[in-house]
């Protein structure tokens, strides 16, 4: 008897002391009075990587600080759509006003739950298509599922998502990166993404880079597959899946890594001894074009291994749909509200770098875990602000949209 | 009253994490969508572990449930899609799940392996096969089409019917027929169970068929809450269904104080004890550290306990 009593005690006692140093505070600063307290909960793969690290500091360092929001934070890990649905379930029950996710798959399940809560949903790195068609049939990937979940698609909660490369879906981001592989003067390229379903962008970026490619007379190293690019990896044997691409052309010198190039491309090639460096310049030597970055772009982009690299600007993301959000959660739906112009897709910049300069204004002006100035990032809380309904703004979506496809260049210069 | 005391003390336990964690959440916890949210999680872990109670109760140890649950998914959406019929998808569930714990069955029981090993074999088996046929398609996933799976997945009415039904029936069988008696009786002590007349072989193998049934009732369940199948699906159930058990007081070491009630009260604690966390704002990681620290707690005070009375094998 006694040790059955000890034992709910010792649990009640574990429990309460892990919540001991749970709490979070929040400062309101100057905001109007009648502006309504927000939660938002955010979904990502982790964060850890500069992804998932950009939009935590963005949100809990500035963000939170200048509004009345609080951010409560779910990982589900990549692809496991159980996981994701979990995450949406738990931060509903914490009570969130709204949810932005890194997943784009899942929506007709995960929009179930959210009209049924009256929570606010978008999509942070991913579009909004519909193409169920809006007649009930599924879409090519799944997303949306059946008719009634298609019908979510109109639902005041869903406040859509993000053209991360542009609505050409990448293809002139993918000739940029072909540009730059070509006038680096390599003769045998590959390249290498995440499934498509789950990232199907890949594919169109990989033909605007496939046409510089074939107009300069640059070999590829097919899919056995697809015959084309880019060879597919799985979520978690991205490297293993590198490794035995570049097996396969033994005298490919580059590559192009879509699926984490800085964070799974990279270090799988450095394992098998193919990368490219002043000391190791011979044949299969393999130099990099990257669809990521890390903090090790710039000792690669010195050095001559690294091309070109580029990453999403996350705070263009975030900002986008937080501004939706917050004003959604105050009562002005940017989505219904007439005159508003909504859309269902904002389309963010997504930056690239082929030489220091352009790297340093990158990182100057878009990385926020880089710099540590926020009053050089991306989108201020003054430039949200002139936006926000709640802050007598414009609750104009074009000049939202605006806000948040800048370019480098055209953020500095705001800033300067 | 000393005979119910421990079932009290399980009950005085659900209690107080409902009483802490309604009070702790501001009354969050008792909102519309966080009760139809813990239903949903509920009935499949509930209907689950009653069947489970059934090997446990006889000594045995299952840790493929989760990988059952994924492929009994993957037979009902295959059948569901090809046939439009769910009644179908639902026969075929159970039967794909029976099948894989009769295969459990028989080789724990005619070749003598121990539980354990074969719950593993059957795990890494049945998640190979979904793993491999959700990578042949394009999505690595396979959704429900057409068929409309609102009963199992937001009438509400229906889950607590159809969970409410399965306590009964199974507390019956449990309590009153030669199948739970037989099954706890071999749990104490298998060969004096033979001797006086228990059909061992028999009756572990109708364990496991019942556990089977129930697994692929709650396959069901999942598969139309999330709406599709993946390699993923049904991971971590397993260990789910064990902390509920210890949760609810129950021997793992089965035997003749194994209580059916420990899965029905271990449930309620666990998804009550979880979504309260959840609500109240703690880390993921910390909620499953804080399951993992409960698993131990409980097996542990079980393990003292049972040194001090177990019946001599």
């Amino acid at each position: 008897m006694k040790k059955r009593v000890l034992a709910i005690l010792l649990m009640v006692m574990v429990v309460a002391g892990l919540l001991a140093g749970c709490g979070a505070s929040n400062k309101a600063g100057n905001d109007p009075a009648d502006v309504k307290k927000v939660k938002i909960g955010v979904i990502l793969y982790n964060y850890t990587d500069i992804q998932g690290k950009e939009i935590k500091n963005y949100c809990d360092n500035y963000l939170a600080k200048e509004f009345p929001v609080t951010f409560e934070y779910q990982t589900a890990a990549s692809g496991d759509n159980e996981a994701h649905l979990r995450a949406v379930d738990a931060l509903i029950s914490t009570g969130c006003n709204a949810i932005m996710s890194g997943y784009d798959t899942v929506i007709g399940e995960t929009m179930e739950k959210c009209d049924s809560a009256g929570v606010y949903y978008g999509i942070l790195f991913g579009e909004a298509k519909n193409e169920a068609d809006k007649d009930g049939k599924y879409n090519s990937y799944g997303n949306w599922g059946t008719t009634e979940q298609s019908n979510l698609y109109y639902s005041d909660y869903f406040l859509g998502g993000i053209y991360q490369f542009g609505s050409d879906h990448g293809y002139e981001l993918g000739k940029t990166y072909g540009q730059a592989v070509v006038d680096a003067g390599v003769k045998k390229v590959g390249a290498i993404s995440f499934p498509a379903y789950a990232f199907s962008d890949a594919i169109v970026i990989c033909q605007g880079f496939t046409e510089v490619l074939g107009q300069a007379g640059v070999e590829i190293c097919p899919d056995e597959k697809t015959g084309g690019l880019p060879a597919e990896a799985g979520f978690i044997s991205v490297g293993d899946d590198t490794k035995a691409y570049i097996a396969k052309y033994t005298d490919m010198d580059c590559i192009f890594g879509l699926s984490s190039g800085m964070d799974m491309v990279l270090p799988a090639i450095n394992e098998v001894g193919r990368l490219w460096s002043p000391s190791n310049t011979g044949t299969g030597s393999l130099k990099l074009a990257s669809l990521g970055y890390n903090d090790s772009s710039a000792k690669y982009l010195e050095d001559g291994t690294l091309l070109i690299g580029g990453t999403n600007n996350y705070v263009e993301s975030v900002a986008y749909l937080f501004t939706l959000m917050f004003d959604a959660a105050n009562g002005y739906n940017m989505k219904t509200a007439e005159g508003s112009g909504f859309e269902y897709n904002a389309t963010i910049n997504y930056p690239t770098f082929s030489n220091m300069e352009e790297l340093k204004d990158m990182e100057t002006y878009m990385l926020t875990t880089v710099n540590n100035d926020f009053t050089k990032c991306s989108v201020s809380a003054q430039e949200i602000k002139s936006v926000l309904k709640a802050y007598g703004g414009s609750g104009a979506w074009s000049e939202l949209s605006g806000l948040v496809s800048r370019s480098v260049a055209e953020i500095k210069e705001a800033r300067q | 009253m000393k005979k119910y005391r421990s079932v009290i003390i399980q009950w005085m336990g659900l209690i107080l994490v409902i009483l802490i964690f309604g009070i702790w959440s501001g009354g969050n916890l008792f909102s519309k969508y966080n009760l139809n949210s813990m239903i949903i999680t509920a009935t499949p872990l509930l209907i689950a572990c009653l069947g489970m109670s059934f090997i446990f109760a006889h000594g045995g140890m299952d840790i493929s449930s989760g990988a059952v649950v994924a492929l009994a998914s993957l037979a009902a959406v295959v059948t569901m899609n090809g046939s439009g019929s769910l009644l179908l998808a639902v026969i075929v569930s159970m039967l794909a799940s029976m099948a894989c714990y009769m295969v459990n069955s028989v080789i724990t029981n005619k070749f003598g392996l121990m539980a354990t090993i074969t719950s593993l074999s059957i795990m890494f088996a049945a998640r190979g096969l979904v793993t491999y046929i959700c990578q042949q398609t394009p999505n690595e996933s396979i959704s429900i089409a057409s068929v409309d799976v609102t009963l199992f997945k937001k009438n509400y009415s229906f889950m607590v019917l159809v969970a409410v039904i399965a306590i009964l029936v199974l507390t019956v069988v449990f309590n009153y027929t030669e199948i739970g008696k037989g099954a706890k009786a071999i749990g104490d002590n298998s060969r004096s169970a033979g001797q006086n007349g228990v059909p061992v072989d028999r009756t572990k193998m109708t364990c496991y068929a019942i556990a089977g049934l129930c697994v692929g009732i709650a396959a069901i369940f999942k598969l139309c809450s999330t709406g599709m199948v993946q390699s993923t699906t049904g991971t971590g159930m397993e260990m789910d269904i064990l902390v509920v058990v210890v949760l609810g007081g129950m021997s793992l070491s089965g035997g003749v104080s194994t209580k059916i009630s420990s899965a029905v009260v271990g449930t309620f604690t666990y998804v009550f004890l979880v979504k309260g966390m959840t609500i109240i704002g703690l880390n993921p990681n910390i909620v499953v550290l804080i399951k993992a620290l409960i698993f131990l707690m409980v097996i542990y005070i079980t393990a003292q306990r049972n040194t001090l009375k177990t019946i001599p094998r």
